[in-house]
């Protein structure tokens, strides 16, 4: 699985996830968020953003460093095509 | 003249009682003298008066096996030891995953030793759809999942322990279905853990 993390200022509310999404999937249409990666957002100024594509076949959450790697459940697809890069995202 | 009487200068046997002449009572309060140490402690056998002599620290005073005299003993342990923490997360986390991830600043280590550690946690949800939490012990596993509303409510969890030996808990988030995401702490509305360690 490929992590981009970064920090960037969004405007926040109750849609702040989704739209945000909806911005990673116009960018990366092979992104489907639950399915093919996910976004995990510390709503905090500037914003915290995890973005994560299942492209290695296996869904990985990250604890303090160490990669905590778990098999895909019945929803989640590989990530197929070419990854987002953290500039790229930044600049959504 | 002596409390003998009859001028004599010898001590005749006598009785420490309210009799005339008998002596009047024993005055232990500050007059009557000893072989005796700093806080030695005096009791009957029966027939005698005996010392027990000042325990260690901490020790305390217990009837023997023969209940025929006090003793001093070591106590062994004492009660249960008691330690809370408490954790806050005053910013909004969100997740699209529908697999467990990590809530940030929402991990506690357990002390070292032996007991059980309980842990209670609130949150405010917000979703499209429900969501789960859950508390993944890093020496007991995962907790039950807690299906969470999707509304914006609050939700109260409490999870147990079987041992505390370090264990460090983590508290995790996912969705239940495929689209959207969960928030927990939404609207800044804090979300809370509190641990109470016996040990």
């Amino acid at each position: 699985m490929t992590i981009i993390y970064f920090k960037k200022e969004l405007p926040c509310g109750k849609n702040c996830h989704e739209n945000f999404s909806k911005q990673v999937t116009m960018l990366c249409p092979n992104f489907k968020d639950s399915v093919t990666g996910h976004i995990s957002i510390l709503h905090s100024s500037p914003h915290e953003i995890i973005v994560s594509c299942y492209d290695k076949g296996n869904h990985e959450n990250h604890r303090k460093g160490k990669i905590i790697s778990t098999k895909f459940n019945n929803t989640q697809q590989t990530f197929q095509g070419t990854l987002p890069t953290k500039s790229e995202l930044e600049d959504l | 003249m002596g409390f003998s009487g009859g001028g004599s200068n010898v001590l005749k046997p006598h009785k420490h009682s309210s009799a005339v002449q008998d002596g009047s009572p024993l005055n232990m309060n500050n007059v009557t003298e000893a072989t005796l140490s700093a806080g030695d402690v005096i009791f009957s056998d029966g027939a005698a008066l005996q010392r027990l002599a000042i325990g260690t620290p901490a020790q305390q005073i217990k009837v023997n096996a023969g209940a025929t005299a006090p003793e001093y003993f070591t106590p062994s342990g004492g009660g249960a030891g008691l330690l809370r923490n408490t954790a806050t997360l005053a910013t909004a986390f969100s997740t699209s995953s529908t697999t467990f991830v990590d809530i940030p600043s929402l991990t506690h280590t357990c002390q070292a030793g032996s007991g059980n550690c309980i842990c209670t946690f609130s949150t405010t949800i917000q979703g499209s759809q429900n969501g789960f939490v859950t508390w993944n012990w890093s020496v007991d596993g995962a907790s039950a999942d807690v299906r969470t509303d999707y509304n914006y409510n609050m939700i109260t969890f409490t999870a147990i322990s079987a041992t505390l030996s370090s264990q460090i808990a983590v508290a995790q988030l996912k969705r239940a279905g495929a689209s959207g995401s969960i928030t927990v702490s939404y609207a800044n509305e804090n979300s809370v853990a509190y641990w109470l360690e016996i040990s």
